[in-house]
């Protein structure tokens, strides 16, 4: 049993394609504790879908390049184990759910019998009954009745296919969960409901949980921890508390995602948006990713990379954080 | 279910209605002398008028089909204006051979196509998928009879291993002309497959697979292939018909005494009860094919399943709600 | 656009230079359009490099000769330069082809647009139509149509024209559906636009890809076709010299004379081969995500 669940060490991925190469993940750090919630909070396009689709090595085979990193699940080191051992933890270990449930689900199979699957790869002895037994007390966990375990996938709604996804997760009792925007494909009402049943699952079977997602409202009804991504880079790290205590220090990103937020309490005429737009991913600025957009840039930020300073679990990769919190080793330069 | 493959069947009747009419007038565009042709240069007009009277050649255009389709309907389909011999004793002796070659050949496209098609996707850009893929477009490219000529030549002419052409030297002549026509089936066969694999395999319930801890077989088979099914069986129904006429040509260049050279001589000669005899045999089995492969697709795809059961479902679920 | 200095200037790129481009960069296409231009060349200046009356013209004398400095594909049964016939027969050959694609993709798009524009009973119908077209082997309606009009070149465009109509117009109305959908058509026509203009001005430039595509992969089918029915003596009679009918014509004296059979197969081969991987190349081209690389 090692002593944390989920190691990523300095991760760089790369997509090369015609000529082009697009540097999604630029080398982040990030560990999960058993039985804490982490939610990576991006824009579309910061690198989050790719940071989870790392973690179990599900990176499209021919484009997907991963220069520098090392990644640890319990133990184990995910980028250089053989692919025959790695899947033995796929599914059981961790396993994922992803962002849309239309497509997520093999049209031509029985719901229980993609359910059975997940179950069978990592069960080899289970009898044909206690497999039925088993599908059936899953479906009733996620909301479903037992009974619907023989219809079809289009037989369901969306927010229905996705409780579908949540049950063949969860169907091992996997140590970490990978919920990639699990609900943004699903209309608020039927959002609600999917978190509630993924808070009571959290209960029951005490998992971690690595919550991908762009909306800060549920990563506060949900997360323990929070790590805001920027670019392909982690730009600020901390519990609950430390991101969302408007009091303490922020990363001039965050302070942006949440001026750009409603406030239900204040009264605002204008929100205040991020001037910009996230950068081109062939094409990243020199030094800090996010000076063009900085309202506090700096000279030293258009060419030096911002280390990371810390106080206590709290951690903002800024220049101007120089005189909040100490900084760890110098991050080594990407090795071309 | 029964429901939907008894319409179909249903429907054959009015759908060979209409062919046999248009194929009825597109032969006889052009007028015809029947009697001219079959008495020769030497008979005279009034023979040829009266044969031509016997024939119903001097009735007008749609009369001669209704005539036609009412001897059909009464189960005489008349006898060839040459042969002078029952067209169903042509066809009979004939078309066992037609069929053989083309489902041979469309056995063998079939099980060299598919497997290698699925070979290719999963392992796209090797060696193997490269080599494979240039050979079957050129393979593909070729004309079937040129192949069959030139496979001939080697084979039979200058090597002797199979017969040049026949039926009767056992299951050495079906070699040749089958090699010749499945090598372009399975080509395209398998450039088809190869294409589906690599559709379905960038499909999200693959990924979904993958993080289940699926094997790559597995994942190939179970999960990219079963769904590229659909695609396939449609394309093999629709590649039927090409077959056959495939078939026709080869049995020519192979002398097998099949449908192929009795079909087109009587349609030289505008023969036209053979032919349109033909017609309602070949239009009858490829319409039973289609319905067929509607059935296997209905199999392998539950939701065309739910369509034509469209409300039993539903009914069960009633009953079932109202029995709680 | 990135609000940092650009390091390149961003080109605004037309779909038609992107498949330009996409198309370019392909080696196997660039090596078909090469051999599709010669082709073209032979058929355009056929009585430049070679007399016709050479292709036609018995010889006896000189009959049966294999490839040689004298006659550089040697000489059929009748004494004729092989090489003057296939220069000639290139024409027929390909010309038919092209011509009888034209009738189907004419044909094929107007009915295709127009079932998928109306919708509902007049696609139904057409529908059911179009099925019972393609029940029959299309072979068959070829040859029906030709016992009906006779044998020869114009007959055979026509029937293979014909015959190959409700391939395209099925292709084609899946792709017109893909378009009809969309709202701006739907503004078309609250504009008050007329429905055979809509489908001019909106369907067809939607899916000039398809049908682009489509008629590439058919021409080397009609070709085929085309040699197949003069091979069965049904198409160009002679003296008409066709690659199809060359190679029947050839039958009689191949076991001694390959080349009479060989060289015209070579040709129809190679110009099959070279449209099929030009067509490939455009589907590449026209939509890059299919070759898997994304």
């Amino acid at each position: 049993m090692a002593d944390k669940l989920l190691e990523i060490k300095n991760l760089h991925v790369h997509y090369v394609t015609d000529g082009e190469t697009v540097r999604a993940v630029n080398g982040i750090d990030l560990t999960i504790e058993r039985g804490q919630t982490l939610g990576l909070v991006g824009e579309t396009g910061a690198g989050k879908t790719t940071t989870a689709l790392s973690i179990l090595r599900m990176l499209p085979a021919y484009t997907a390049k991963i220069p520098q990193g090392e990644i640890y699940l319990d133990g184990n080191p995910i980028l250089t184990m053989k692919e025959k051992e790695l899947r033995k933890l796929r599914g059981s270990k961790a396993s994922m759910v992803f962002q849309d449930p239309m497509t997520s689900l093999n049209p031509v199979y029985r719901v229980g019998d993609q359910i059975a699957e997940v179950i069978k790869l990592h069960e080899k002895k289970i009898s044909r009954d206690e497999l039925r037994e088993r599908v059936g007390k899953i479906l009733e966990l996620v909301g479903i009745p037992a009974f619907r375990q023989y219809d079809y996938p289009h037989q369901f709604s969306g927010g229905m296919k996705q409780r579908v996804m949540i049950a063949i997760a969860i169907a091992c009792r996997p140590e970490l969960l990978i919920a990639d925007e699990p609900t943004t494909a699903l209309d608020v009402t039927i959002q609600a409901q999917v978190l509630e049943m993924m808070q009571d699952l959290k209960k029951e079977l005490n998992s971690s949980i690595l919550l991908i997602t762009h909306d800060l409202g549920v990563v506060a009804a949900f997360c323990d921890y929070v790590a805001i991504m920027y670019a392909g880079e982690i730009v600020e790290y901390g519990t609950l508390e430390d991101i969302f205590d408007p009091t303490r220090r922020h990363h001039p990103y965050t302070t942006g995602l949440f001026g750009s937020i409603p406030n239900l309490t204040e009264k605002t005429d204008r929100l205040s948006p991020i001037a910009g737009l996230m950068p081109d991913p062939t094409d990243l600025p020199e030094g800090c990713k996010f000076h063009p957009r900085c309202p506090n840039c700096m000279d030293k930020c258009r060419t030096e990379c911002p280390p990371v300073y810390h106080r206590g679990e709290h951690r903002i990769m800024c220049h101007m954080a120089a005189d909040w919190g100490e900084t760890t080793t110098v991050r080594e330069e990407e090795t071309k | 279910m029964l429901r939907f493959v008894a319409k179909r069947i249903l429907m054959i009747i009015p759908t060979m209605l209409v062919v046999t009419l248009v194929v009825f007038l597109l032969i006889n565009i052009t007028p015809s002398n029947p009697g001219r042709i079959i008495l020769g240069g030497d008979a005279t007009e009034e023979q040829v008028a009266q044969l031509n009277h016997e024939l119903g050649y001097d009735l007008p255009l749609l009369q001669r089909y209704g005539k036609w389709l009412w001897d059909a309907l009464h189960g005489d389909f008349g006898q060839s204006y040459y042969t002078r011999r029952d067209v169903f004793e042509e066809i009979g002796a004939r078309l066992p051979y037609t069929l053989k070659l083309t489902l041979l050949s469309l056995g063998f496209a079939l099980l060299i196509g598919l497997p290698l098609g699925v070979l290719c996707a999963t392992k796209q850009y090797s060696i193997a998928d490269h080599s494979l893929s240039t050979l079957s477009m050129f393979l593909a490219a070729m004309p079937a009879f040129w192949l069959g000529l030139l496979l001939m030549l080697q084979f039979a002419l200058a090597w002797t291993w199979f017969p040049a052409g026949g039926v009767t030297g056992g299951w050495k002549s079906w070699v040749l002309p089958t090699a010749t026509l499945c090598v372009g089936y399975a080509a395209s066969y398998l450039r088809y497959t190869r294409s589906a694999m690599l559709d379905n395999t960038r499909q999200d319930y693959v990924r979904t697979a993958m993080s289940k801890g699926c094997s790559g077989a597995s994942v190939t088979w179970k999960h990219a292939f079963r769904n590229s099914l659909m695609t396939l069986v449609t394309l093999t129904g629709m590649s039927l018909s090409n077959l056959m006429g495939g078939a026709i040509v080869i049995e020519s260049v192979f002398s097998i005494p099949g449908l192929g050279l009795m079909g087109v001589t009587a349609i030289r000669r505008k023969d036209v009860p053979q032919v349109m005899a033909s017609l309602v045999v070949l239009g009858v089995f490829f319409m039973v094919m289609m319905i067929i492969v509607d059935i296997v697709y209905a199999y392998i795809d539950p939701r065309i399943r739910a369509k034509y059961q469209a409300g039993q479902y539903r009914n069960a679920r009633i009953k079932k709600e109202a029995a709680e | 656009m990135s609000t940092a200095t650009p390091k390149k200037a961003v080109r605004q790129n037309s779909q038609f230079r992107e498949v330009t481009r996409r198309l370019f960069r392909n080696k196997k296409a660039i090596f078909a359009m090469i051999v599709i231009s010669l082709l073209l060349f032979m058929v355009i200046f056929a009585d430049l490099i070679v007399p016709y009356s050479k292709a036609i013209d018995l010889n006896i004398p000189n009959r049966l000769k294999d490839p040689g400095k004298d006659f550089w594909f040697g000489t059929d049964a009748q004494g004729r330069d092989l090489f003057a016939r296939i220069i000639h027969g290139s024409r027929i050959s390909l010309m038919m082809g092209i011509f009888a694609t034209l009738i189907q993709a004419t044909c094929g798009t107007i009915l295709g647009t127009t079932a998928a524009y109306l919708g509902g009973k007049a696609d139904n119908i057409i529908m059911r139509i179009l099925d019972m077209w393609m029940a029959i082997p299309s072979l068959l309606i070829t040859l029906a149509i030709i016992a009906g009009l006779g044998v020869g070149v114009p007959q055979m465009i026509s029937a293979i024209g014909f015959g190959g109509i409700p391939c395209f117009a099925r292709v084609l109305r899946a792709a017109a559906l893909g378009v009809v959908s969309q709202e701006y058509i739907e503004s078309a026509r609250a504009l008050g636009a007329s429905g055979p203009r809509i489908i001019r001005k909106y369907v067809i430039p939607n899916i000039v890809s398809q049908i682009l595509i489509q008629a590439t992969v058919n021409i080397s089918g009609t070709i085929l076709l085309g040699a197949t029915l003069s091979f069965l003596g049904l198409g160009a009679q002679p003296p008409t010299p066709e690659w199809g009918a060359i190679l029947s014509q050839g039958l009689g004296d191949f076991q001694y004379h390959p080349h009479l059979v060989t060289i015209p197969g070579i040709f129809l081969a190679i110009t099959a081969l070279s449209i099929n991987i030009l067509g490939d190349a455009l589907r590449d081209a026209f939509d890059p995500k299919l070759k898997g690389k994304a």
